[in-house]
């Protein structure tokens, strides 16, 4: 990898024609996590891979995790651009309730797609903040300022988003008991 | 606070390596769009054409502003910098300006209290009261609109691939005239907004460049700075070419600080507090280890 990194420094083509071809489906999923769209998924992706290699010059690599944690950061931010540009994130009022955190196991028959596919189907402002605190590990203060909310309204969003996905999450396993 | 739920999520989609079910896209037709869309990429021997042409593109900008101003339009005042020191500048409207080399401002202010600049190169402005009229700087497709008593530095050589705005204290609104019109970003004390000057991409992050003034202050701290950026700072700050030839000397930490010192005495004095090793051949600074 340091040898790729070396030369993606060069800016040669055909290191950053493989590199793109290793490293694009993965950052295909997280664009496509967030604007639900493929058009604009693709597009952000390619947005994101010329950050990437513009930037490669100020890049340090230490290990992989590293590598990736540092692309997806950049397609996240592309994409919330695009949807910061589709869609207002307002503040909103609402008593702090808690979710029963009554375990729930889990059933290895749902495909790892499907739960992919709740968080798709959920609406675009729960989707945002539970992609950014659940699976990017953001924090509500740093999601706030992101996107420009207050803090308590990015916790109410992902507070509805855990129901919502507990409550998609439910049914399933019901039928899957039955 | 994690909550299970969380983490279900998170893991169950971790591994997800295939293209999502029920999309077209697939890496070769994104690498297709991406190949069509940055194209003729410039080949080194061509950036002193490029060079050449953003100072001519400097020089046009400031030849249509000031054919632009007509008979409704303030007057236009215009200042620049030398190529071989910094400028500094007291407005009329008591905001004060400190120029970096080879920088230009052109700015006009109505009868209204309206302000408006437009700059190349790299400035830090003090606005010294909360402006009670539109207080707009403009660079690129950046649109910097001042919102209180500020401190801020902008840097947007043409050679910079983004225009990176830090405020030091106050606030300011960001937004890029060509694809986020109506869009701002709010950039308050401690954080910097980065312009992407090829695609008009903005973002906003907290400030951890320590020696953004640098070239004002003459003042460099390096805090347990990895070597990686200690070169690029150098770079920056002294205009010459530094390589790191050893990978592992990238990430090495460096502590130390330097108050208007010479290039070679950087040099020297990092060579003897660390394990790095320096050689000069003429112009060109290439770094290992010892």
């Amino acid at each position: 990898m340091i040898n790729t990194i070396k030369q993606l420094k060069h800016k040669n083509r055909k290191t950053q024609q493989e590199f793109y071809k290793k490293f694009s489906v993965r950052l295909f999923r997280v664009a496509y996590r967030y604007v639900n769209n493929e058009q604009d998924a693709g597009s952000i992706v390619n947005i994101g891979f010329y950050n990437i290699f513009q930037n490669m010059d100020g890049f340090t690599y230490t290990n992989d995790e590293m590598l990736m944690a540092w692309m997806k950061k950049i397609i996240v931010n592309e994409a919330l651009a695009v949807l910061r540009k589709k869609h207002k994130y307002i503040n909103i009022d609402e008593v702090d309730y808690e979710i029963s955190q009554n375990g729930y196991h889990t059933d290895n028959n749902l495909a790892a797609e499907e739960y992919y596919r709740m968080i798709q189907n959920l609406p675009s402002n729960l989707r945002t903040v539970f992609n950014l605190y659940a699976i990017e590990g953001y924090s509500h203060s740093e999601i706030a300022y992101k996107l420009g909310i207050e803090e308590s309204s990015s916790r109410v969003y992902l507070m509805r988003a855990r129901k919502s996905l507990q409550e998609s999450l439910s049914p399933k396993l019901n039928y899957y008991e039955k | 606070m994690k909550s299970n739920i969380d983490n279900i999520f998170r893991d169950k989609i971790s591994n997800l390596s295939s293209v999502p079910e029920g999309t077209s896209w697939t890496p070769e037709k994104g690498w297709n769009e991406y190949k069509k869309a940055h194209g003729k990429r410039i080949k080194p021997f061509s950036k002193v054409a490029l060079f050449t042409a953003s100072a001519a593109a400097t020089v046009a900008i400031i030849i249509a502003l000031s054919i632009s101003t007509n008979v409704f339009s303030p007057k236009v005042i215009i200042a620049t910098s030398p190529a071989d020191s910094t400028k500094e500048l007291l407005l009329p409207n008591g905001s004060k300006v400190w120029m970096n080399k080879n920088s230009t401002i052109a700015y006009s202010i109505r009868k209204s209290g309206e302000f408006n600049l437009k700059l190349e190169g790299e400035v830090y402005i003090e606005i010294t009261e909360e402006p009670n009229a539109p207080y707009t700087i403009k660079t690129g497709s950046a649109v910097i609109a001042v919102k209180s008593a500020t401190k801020l530095n902008v840097r947007a050589y043409p050679n910079d691939t983004d225009i990176d705005i830090t405020v030091r204290d106050g606030s300011v609104s960001v937004s890029d005239n060509i694809l986020g019109k109506g869009l701002a970003l709010l950039v308050t004390k401690g954080n910097y907004c980065s312009v992407s000057r090829a695609n008009s991409f903005v973002f906003a992050t907290v400030n951890t460049n320590e020696n953004y003034l640098a070239w004002k202050t003459g003042k460099l701290i390096f805090n347990e700075t990895p070597m990686a950026t200690v070169t690029q700072i150098l770079r920056q700050y002294y205009g010459k070419e530094i390589t790191i030839t050893d990978d592992s000397v990238a990430y090495y930490s460096y502590t130390g600080t330097f108050n208007n010192a010479s290039f070679d005495n950087v040099l020297a004095q990092i060579q003897l507090d660390s394990i790095i090793e320096m050689s000069k051949d003429g112009n060109v600074v290439t770094i290992s280890k010892k």
